[in-house]
């Protein structure tokens, strides 16, 4: 991750100015929640990072950490923030494993030695078999919902969804205005929704849109 | 086993149509740590947008969880920060404290002149404000449970059989000792457990290897807990004190 600071860039970090938190998260969210589940496939113990919730809260938990005022102060500015980050995330996932070992009557292990903490080292790698077939559903569902859709519906959904253009950029590649793009865009999302529930893959996520209700004969 | 929480549900799918707020992720989050069947719901409504979007993290949920993280952010510099007050409320505060200063300065300064205490005896009181060197002590349940957590220069409750943890800030590599003095004028050493103050590599709220089981009755009254960094010559990096005060 290439993320530069300069003198002013690291005061105005350091004095806690939201818009520079704010862009520092935004650069190293991502990797950092891509490096937390490639840990979770490689120790033993750090297995709950698996799940999105859990990931989701290590990283909010993380930032948080990271972004305190003395933690702010502790940043040089020199080495790269993303290897500075790696270092409170892994103490949060430790004590995160440990209270869950306490928990659930096992002994202490600290496997923060045997596990490779550099960000994104191992991004990727070592996926349980589970994990890959649920991907693999997930995958087949979708290219069946897409074969569904009219050329302009698969085109939007694809420059929206798959390529993440912004919704100005994907209006003026498809002609139209932003609005219409907003309004065909959670269209295909509730169809979507629609999609993965009668297929059977959602279960149980309460409606509120006609095409949702109508799909499941509660209307 | 069905959940009957339709608000849960609505948030489910708010949360995929990109409708969600950051309080009502938020809630609904801390739902699903405890109900298996929303959990299931966010897991895969989360692994069908990381399909589409080839993230770990997608894009919305990181954009709900920057707000979280940004009010976090907001709460803890708003309870740093010191409570503004009037100009009256100050000014009722200021005139009688101006007019004892005077008073103390007309009948101290001429004696007190230049014999001063030294900067490190004033600083070793407070959590320093301009270091980045700094202690947290956490007090944990026999259970294994965070029961609380103090800041530098702030005050821990922990009760008679939890165990007192600390975990340190360094900037750069140091030797560390915590201590404190009991009532009786005993000096408690937390870290090292004995000896001279011990190196400690850099890092950012790095645990201590091992914990102090509160029993025996040690932690019968506050303590004043000072955590002192220093450099291979003696010389104080830093310096910050925790209160350790019995619970019930």
């Amino acid at each position: 991750m290439a993320w530069e600071w300069d003198q002013e860039r690291l005061r105005r970090f350091r004095e806690g100015a939201p818009e520079v938190l704010g862009e520092v998260y935004r650069a190293h969210a991502e990797p950092l929640a891509r490096a937390l589940r490639s840990v979770a496939f490689r120790g033993r113990g750090f297995a709950h990072l698996q799940g999105a919730l859990e990931v989701e809260n290590t990283v909010l938990e993380t930032f948080a950490r990271a972004f305190e005022p003395r933690t702010r102060l502790a940043y040089d500015g020199v080495r790269p923030y993303a290897q500075f980050l790696m270092g409170i995330a892994r103490n949060v996932v430790l004590e995160q494993s440990r209270s869950r070992e306490v928990v659930a009557g096992l002994g202490p292990q600290d496997e923060g030695s045997t596990v490779d903490w550099e960000l994104g080292a191992a991004a990727g790698r070592g996926e349980s078999l589970e994990q890959q077939l649920e991907d693999q559903e997930v995958e087949a569902l979708l290219v069946n919902f897409k074969q569904g859709l009219s050329p302009e519906e698969r085109e939007l959904f694809e420059l929206r969804f798959t390529e993440g253009l912004a919704q100005e950029s994907a209006a003026e590649r498809v002609g139209l205005t932003r609005i219409q793009v907003r309004r065909r865009e959670k269209g295909l999302k509730q169809r979507l929704l629609d999609f993965l529930q009668a297929r059977g893959y959602l279960q149980n996520i309460q409606a509120q849109g006609w095409g949702f209700l109508k799909g499941r004969g509660e209307a | 086993m069905t959940c009957t929480n339709s608000e849960m549900k609505a948030a489910l799918q708010a949360l995929f149509l990109g409708e969600l707020k950051p309080e009502g992720h938020a809630r609904l989050r801390e739902h699903a740590k405890t109900c298996a069947e929303c959990r299931e719901g966010y897991e895969r409504l989360s692994r069908v947008e990381s399909a589409l979007e080839k993230r770990v993290l997608p894009k919305g949920r990181e954009a709900l969880l920057e707000a979280q993280l940004m009010e976090r952010v907001r709460a803890s510099q708003q309870a740093a920060a010191p409570e503004r007050r009037s100009f009256w409320d100050w000014w009722k505060v200021a005139l009688p404290a101006a007019a004892v200063a005077a008073v103390a300065l007309l009948v101290v300064l001429p004696r007190g002149r230049g014999t001063g205490p030294a900067e490190g005896e004033w600083q070793a009181r407070k959590g320093s404000t301009d270091s980045a060197f700094g202690v947290r002590a956490f007090c944990v349940s026999s259970e294994g449970k965070v029961r609380g957590e103090a800041l530098p220069g702030g005050k821990l409750e922990c009760p008679e059989g939890a165990a007192v943890q600390f975990s340190y800030t360094a900037p750069q590599s140091a030797r560390l000792s915590v201590a404190a003095k009991s009532s009786s004028g005993e000096v408690l050493q937390f870290f090292p457990r004995e000896g001279a103050p011990a190196p400690v590599t850099p890092g950012v709220d790095v645990p201590l290897s091992y914990s102090t089981p509160v029993q025996g009755g040690w932690l019968s009254a506050p303590m004043e807990v000072r955590a002192r960094f220093t450099d291979d010559k003696g010389q104080v990096l830093g310096e910050t004190q925790v209160t350790l005060t019995p619970a019930k």
